[in-house]
């Protein structure tokens, strides 16, 4: 299975807090069957929050989960409607979210790529597309990382 | 030109750890800043910092999310270092680099000196042994440490009564049973701890348990267990067979009983079982072999027979090829022959006070561990028990090995030469005081050289072991 292609964006994700967004975000993740079960994954991306938020500003958050409920390692995307209030670094609520799920035995390969990727996260044009571009444009934007 | 080393971690290791080592860099190459970041994150460390770099460095930033071990902070021993958690890094990048000076401290880990100390490894088969001889460390310390004051206890006219039925022990024996327990689980734990280190906590149990089966004579029915060695060889086996077991795929359904029921009890069952009827009586048949081998070397032959006990005794520690010659030099005792046991009485003394006075002369080839456990080593080396060596052993077996085998072959040439006799085990280097090993000025002689043999061997060997495997990595990161 690819890491990630068209069918792992979602450009209108339910939710209006953080736990509906995430349990949407699980909801795509159990769709194209990247977990076992999903309740778990919503619990470990909480987790992961309650450790310190992934909100990194700018509107943007990186859901991540790394555990042995996750069957391939998988990158999701996804906008909401409205801003949600995510705890974030500058304090900003977040409507653009890029989540990256590992099971905890991944190659490297893999790991190296979405180490890529989050490289690429503070860089401010990259940030741009995710936040304003079209689902072409971010899947290009994104694939272009990833599928090298 | 200010230059900078960064360190970047996170709990999960696949985001923040990343993106903050691209912040950082980013930032630093914008203020026109030299700049390495070194990631630990979920694929293991990446863009080591070379001690080069962190020599060079003005400043050290450790953005850390799920903190540092020991040996990773004592790298920027004496460094200035700005420390935060890896999210701050990221809050407040902007400003992160306008006041270095006044933000950072002085890191002061430790207060000894690690220039060109050995390095930590962490990756590879040396990587494994080292967390088995961390973890085994305290136990040959603290158990033999209390076995040394027992057998001191006894020797100065204590009593040494056994636990029996209707019997109260002594005190001395009580406490040279407890410190005996340090010896006995300290092989377990190190054949439990490089499995660990190789496969996680499912490998844990099984090496833990087979290793103590491989070293149990009562279980075994030999007389000697496998030893240190045995322990590198299990916990090698079950470490890489569970590393590889854990990728098997079964369903949903029993996937989450795979680590911690599955794997440790079929691993259990098929180490424990090749351990004993395989390992058992492998051993047992190595032992009648050399026992035979030592006995029918003739007696016009006694240089070559005393190198030859002298380098058994000093090879593997405590495991069969020691115990073989131990027994042989021991059982000619009872017909009053007492020159081999002088052999043992020299020898066996040597890897454990020898790998303490080479941390001492050369402190640069060990590591910190090794080096605080070098008194401990020394006072129950020269007292009691071998075992003390062989966590120094474990962490650079083929110097150590070499080195304790050549010292303790010429040593025990030496012996037999000058006609040393031992007529029964006492406290070591305290024997020809108590009359149990003369002439006294011969065994002083022996005990000596074989030391200044033994220390000068462990630093040739090691050095130039160490040589090469930093010559071997540097090529291996040129060509990466």
């Amino acid at each position: 299975m690819e890491i990630f292609n068209l069918e792992h964006i979602n450009m209108d994700l339910k939710g209006n807090e953080q736990k509906e967004v995430l349990s949407s975000l699980a909801d795509l993740a159990s769709s194209l069957d990247i977990v076992g079960d999903k309740d778990t994954l919503v619990n470990d991306y909480l987790e992961r929050e309650k450790e310190s938020t992934t909100g990194f500003g700018n509107g943007v958050a990186i859901p991540h989960a790394r555990s042995n409920n996750i069957k391939e390692a998988a990158i999701l995307f996804g906008r909401t409607d409205s801003d949600i209030e995510w705890d974030s670094l500058d304090g900003k609520p977040v409507n653009t979210f890029i989540s990256l799920l590992v099971p905890n035995d991944q190659g490297d390969t893999h790991l190296k790529l979405l180490a890529q990727l989050s490289r690429k996260l503070v860089h401010k044009d990259f940030v741009n597309i995710l936040k304003t571009g079209t689902k072409e444009e971010v899947f290009e934007a994104i694939n272009d990382i990833v599928s090298k | 030109m200010t230059k900078i080393v960064a360190v970047t971690n996170c709990p999960a290791g696949i985001a923040h750890t990343y993106m903050v080592a691209e912040a950082i860099s980013e930032k630093a190459k914008s203020l026109g800043y030299e700049v390495h970041v070194e990631t630990q994150g979920a694929s293991g460390v990446e863009d080591k910092l070379t001690p080069e770099q962190i020599a060079d460095a003005d400043y050290v930033i450790l953005a850390i999310g799920k903190g540092l071990t020991d040996h990773d902070k004592e790298r920027f021993n004496q460094k200035k270092v700005v420390e935060l958690p890896v999210s701050e890094a990221l809050k407040h990048i902007d400003t992160l680099f306008d006041d270095l000076e006044s933000n950072s401290h002085v890191m002061s880990s430790s207060n000894v000196k690690l220039g060109g100390d050995q390095e930590a490894v962490t990756e590879g088969v040396m990587s494994y042994l080292m967390a088995g001889v961390s973890a085994a460390l305290p136990f040959v310390i603290g158990g033999g440490l209390l076995v040394a004051i027992g057998s001191m206890m006894v020797q100065f006219g204590m009593p040494n009564i056994a636990l029996a039925k209707g019997t109260a022990p002594s005190i001395a024996w009580v406490i040279t049973s407890i410190g005996n327990l340090g010896f006995q689980f300290m092989i377990p734990i190190m054949g439990a701890y490089i499995a660990y280190a190789i496969a996680d906590k499912p490998a844990f149990a099984p090496a833990f348990l087979v290793t103590f089966l491989a070293n149990d004579t009562d279980l075994l029915g030999t007389k000697s267990g496998a030893g240190f060695l045995g322990a590198i060889v299990i916990g090698l086996s079950i470490g890489y067979f569970v590393k590889y077991f854990k990728k098997l795929k079964l369903g949903k359904n029993f996937q989450s009983v795979l680590g911690y029921m599955i794997i440790p009890f079929v691993t259990l069952l098929v180490f424990g079982l090749l351990t004993y009827y395989l390992i058992g009586p492998a051993m047992a048949w190595l032992m009648t072999v050399l026992l035979s081998f030592l006995q029918n070397i003739p007696t016009s032959m006694k240089l070559v027979g005393g190198f030859i006990v002298g380098a058994m005794l000093a090879f593997d520690m405590g495991g069969p090829i020691n115990k073989t010659a131990w027994f042989f030099s021991f059982s000619l005792l009872s017909s009053g022959v007492f020159n081999w046991y002088g052999i043992v009485g020299v020898v066996t003394l040597l890897p454990p006070m020898a790998a303490a006075i080479a941390t001492w002369i050369k402190p640069s080839i060990f590591s910190k561990q090794e080096r605080a456990a070098s008194w401990s080593s020394f006072i129950v080396g020269m007292t009691v028990a071998t075992e003390p060596a062989i966590p120094y052993a474990l962490a650079a077996p083929l110097p150590m090995i070499t080195a304790n085998t050549l010292a303790g072959g010429i040593t025990g040439a030496i012996t037999i030469l000058l006609n040393v006799e031992r007529t029964a085990p006492g406290i070591g280097i305290f024997d020809p005081l108590l009359g149990l090993e003369s002439p006294w000025y011969w065994f002083y002689l022996c005990v000596a050289i074989g030391l200044f043999l033994n220390v000068s061997f462990i630093i040739i060997f090691k050095s130039m072991w160490l040589k090469r495997k930093a010559e071997k990595e540097a090529k291996e990161q040129a060509a990466a």
